[in-house]
């Protein structure tokens, strides 16, 4: 079996690695097949899974978008402090989701604005506005955190509403992993049914070429940060009511995790070469190491000192496959499959 | 190791009993072969101190691969190299800086935010422990520019200077580590005219202080200005060496060219689509195109000739609206064209860049999305690819110009230059372009894929379609066009038909000269 293909490769390989993981968590560690568990590893997986859809886009097109964890913080907290001075109104629920996706949606049209009209790299523009919006979040809330009043058998619906995003389980499955698996479908079908998708690609794979095939490439790039500011705002909202609570160090520094999905899922960080498999598969593979390691008790700061190492064990084996197949960049799976 | 040491300032070229006239490099029966193929047959070169000697030759006639091998990038197979009567092995590039060999590349070197004096000790800055001894490094640079003549501030940032001083820094920089022969790379092609001029003033100076100058160009009229002698090459030999009072411009096309194959192509007039036109009038792009005039009608192959950086590249990219226009109009049967690239493929133009790596197909992605990337118009309902109708597109194309391998999922950057370029080619030729624009179509592209390439060409026109094409090779131009404008400085310059055109007198027209055949147009 060759290297390349053992991480980001096809899916047996990439399901084998997930069973692997659980099966030495079943050995070691009995708590991890109990209800909780499940249940939190999930809630992880699809606030990290949600953020990923959408920061695809623009890992597609060659760009990184560091500003997801913030920006979900300020969705939540936009969300919070309107519903709350609202009072728990249906009014107040439905304002604060659409002011906070405008916000989030204006931020992505600025940002994309400042990679394609003023040629600034996307790496510099979206860690700014992460330290932008992360400073921005305790003016939303007033500066203290803001906890959501509510639960399954509350009398105000909006109270109950609040709660379920997070917690309900229609046919069994949390809600949030219904929304992350309604964001995988609609990525799924951006990038392989739609000229959108095929854009993408050819825009990441060569920007030169794309516009004089008469692709609009400073079009199509902004709407996939529009696209990754978007979902980035699902999932804060989402991690909001799982938690119930919304301030400044909601979704923080989530970027590192979506990123690292994104490494491990073989997506190509040079742009052109990736897939949403390898986005669902990366932000699984985060989720559960994440999951693993603190059900053995290894301290956060350990699991940083993790994390790090498997970035650079996955960068090595994508970057050193690649050069045994004789290619320059990193790549894994190939495009047009 | 710095060279120039003021304590024991260098005697003055003036001072020493001059060298001009002596011969500083002799390179004979240098012979080189690439997998089995001879590029160089019993090459020889000889250049002497205080001369500018010029190298002339088409493209491939061995002019880069003699001076890679004198300057050590390359092994030469056979023959032998002397400097200063003193044969020499060159097998490294440091070899060759200790024979006193320096090259001016085309891309200049230099590091744009340092000044010119740290430009020209990079790397071998004097001083101790690091520190460098900014003083001494200025004094000694002012006393090189004094040495030679150099007009130069030490302190400017190169990145303010033009380009004429850009070379010249690069001269300086070969200067300091006593280069002794200068070999110059189409050292204009970046260059203005008035800074051309310069360049020429910088060169003079090198003479007069006995330096050996080696210059390839290909401008006929900058040839005769300078050299005081020239060396012609043609298919990897050498075919003659003429004295500054022999050197004429046909002689020296002639020369380069060889016999001439005259092909009475005698094909039939063809048919004119006349309601498909496309009119240029006054066309202009910034300094690089000029007030370009021209008609094309469907059913016609129009051939652009000219030299690189005469315009013919900005003039396709203006029309196709690749390059913002500065003035003029384009119609299209009469419809002005968009400047929007993507209006004008749907109003049917296609264009096949030079560059087609860069500019052309994308490497990491397959056959297949490469070919339809260009026709989602056709391809797709209210954004959804329609994946049926894009394999039969896909398939269809690489039936019908035969890419190999014949699998639309197989990646572009594996495929042969030939086939790459069928690819790009084959994007548009699919969509039955009503105006083709053509830049190089047939560089690094097999002798089989060229005819077949021109096979599509010529059956698009017959089909009514308008064919642009821009080339450099001569042989092309002379077979493949119906009518040929060659470019010069900006704009149209000399005209022929299939029948007036040799290849001769599009080089010679090239390069700035009206020949006797075709049509003068300035």
């Amino acid at each position: 079996m060759k290297i390349r293909q053992f991480i980001g490769g096809a899916w047996g390989q990439r399901v084998a690695i997930l069973v692997i993981i659980c099966a030495v968590m079943a050995v070691f560690e009995r708590q991890f097949f109990t209800a909780a568990n499940a249940a939190s590893v999930l809630f992880t997986i699809s606030v990290y899974g949600t953020m990923a859809c959408g920061m695809l886009f623009v890992v597609l097109l060659g760009g990184l978008d560091l500003s997801v964890g913030s920006m979900a913080g300020v969705a939540a907290c936009i969300v919070a402090r309107l519903v709350q001075d609202s009072g728990y109104t249906a009014e107040g629920v439905i304002g604060g989701m659409l002011v906070a996706f405008a916000v989030c949606v204006a931020v992505g049209v600025v940002q994309g604005m400042c990679v394609t009209y003023l040629k600034m790299p996307s790496f510099v523009v979206t860690l700014s506005f992460k330290y932008i919006l992360y400073g921005a979040a305790p003016l939303i809330t007033g500066g203290s955190f803001i906890y959501y009043q509510g639960n399954a058998v509350a009398e105000n619906p909006v109270q109950r509403f609040v709660y379920s995003i997070g917690s309900a389980r229609p046919f069994g499955v949390p809600l949030p992993i219904i929304i992350f698996v309604f964001f995988v479908v609609a990525a799924l079908v951006v990038v392989t049914k739609t000229t959108y998708g095929r854009r993408l690609y050819a825009i990441g794979g060569n920007d030169t070429a794309s516009a004089l095939v008469g692709i609009r490439v400073r079009r199509d790039t902004i709407v996939a940060y529009i696209a990754s500011s978007f979902c980035a705002a699902v999932a804060g909202v989402v991690l909001s009511s799982i938690n119930m609570q919304a301030g400044q160090t909601t979704g923080n520094n989530y970027e590192g995790s979506v990123l690292m999905a994104m490494i491990v899922g073989g997506i190509n960080l040079a742009g052109g070469e990736g897939d949403v498999a390898g986005a669902v598969f990366g932000a699984l593979f985060v989720g559960l190491i994440t999951n693993m390691m603190t059900l053995l008790s290894i301290s956060p700061d350990f699991q940083k000192f993790a994390q790090g190492a498997i970035i650079l064990a996955a960068v090595c084996i994508n970057a050193y496959s690649g050069r045994r197949a004789g290619r320059v960049k990193l790549a894994t799976a190939p495009a047009g499959k | 190791m710095t060279a120039l040491n003021l304590e024991k300032s260098a005697p003055l070229p003036s001072d020493v009993e001059s060298r001009a006239g002596q011969t500083m490099l002799t390179a004979m029966g240098i012979c080189k072969q690439f997998n089995g193929i001879a590029v160089l047959t019993d090459a020889g070169l000889d250049v002497r101190y205080g001369e500018v000697h010029a190298l002339m030759g088409e493209n491939g006639a061995g002019k880069s691969t003699i001076i890679k091998i004198i300057t050590g990038v390359y092994q030469k197979d056979a023959g032998a190299i002397f400097i200063d009567g003193q044969p020499v092995e060159i097998n490294s590039r440091q070899d060759a800086r200790n024979c006193g060999i320096s090259v001016i590349y085309q891309e200049l070197s230099l590091v744009p935010a340092l000044t010119v004096a740290e430009n020209i000790f990079l790397g071998q800055e004097p001083g101790r422990y690091g520190v460098t001894a900014r003083q001494e490094m200025r004094a000694r640079v002012r006393a090189l520019a004094e040495r030679y003549g150099f007009q130069i501030d030490p302190d400017a940032v190169v990145d303010s200077l033009g380009m004429a001083q850009r070379q010249m820094v690069e001269i300086l920089k070969a200067l300091s580590v006593d280069a002794r022969l200068i070999i110059m790379d189409e050292p204009t092609s970046s260059l203005s005219n008035a800074e051309s001029e310069r360049l020429f003033e910088t060169i003079d100076a090198l003479r007069r202080s006995d330096v050996a100058i080696l210059y390839i160009s290909h401008r006929l009229e900058e040839v005769y200005r300078l050299s005081d002698r020239l060396t012609v090459m043609r298919g990897g030999e050498v075919v003659g060496v003429l004295q500054k009072d022999e050197i004429n411009p046909k002689t020296v096309t002639t020369m380069m060219i060889g016999r001439e194959i005259h092909y009475a192509d005698a094909r039939t007039e063809k048919k004119l689509f006349e309601d498909n036109v496309l009119e240029v009038s006054h066309l202009s792009c910034g300094k690089l195109l000029r007030d370009v005039s021209f008609k094309a009608y469907g059913g016609e192959i129009l051939g652009i000739g000219g030299l690189v950086g005469s315009g013919r590249t900005e003039l396709v990219k203006c029309i196709y609206g690749a390059l913002r226009r500065s003035g003029g109009s384009v119609t299209l049967g009469g419809a002005p064209v968009s400047k929007s690239i993507r209006k004008n493929i749907r109003a049917g133009f296609g264009f096949v860049p030079e560059d087609r790596r860069v500019e052309g197909f994308i490497p990491a992605q397959s056959i297949g999305r490469n070919i339809a990337i260009a026709s989602h118009d056709r391809l797709s309902k209210a954004g959804f690819m329609n994946a049926a109708a894009e394999n039969r597109w896909v398939e269809d194309a690489i039936k019908n110009y035969d890419i190999r391998p014949k699998d639309r999922n197989y990646r572009v950057a594996n495929l042969s230059g030939g086939n790459q370029q069928k690819v790009v080619l084959g994007r548009w030729l699919a969509r039955e372009p009503g105006v083709l624009l053509l830049d190089e179509p047939t560089v690094g592209v097999d002798v089989g894929v060229r005819a077949e390439v021109y096979e599509y060409i010529r059956y698009l026109a017959s089909r009514g379609s308008i064919i642009i094409m821009v080339s450099s090779d001569l042989h092309e131009l002379t077979r493949v066009p119906d009518r040929i404008l060659v470019m010069y400085g900006g704009g149209f310059f000399h005209q022929f038909t299939r029948q007036t055109a040799t290849q001769t007198a599009i080089l010679l027209a090239a390069s700035g000269e009206h020949p006797e055949e075709g049509e003068a147009l300035v």
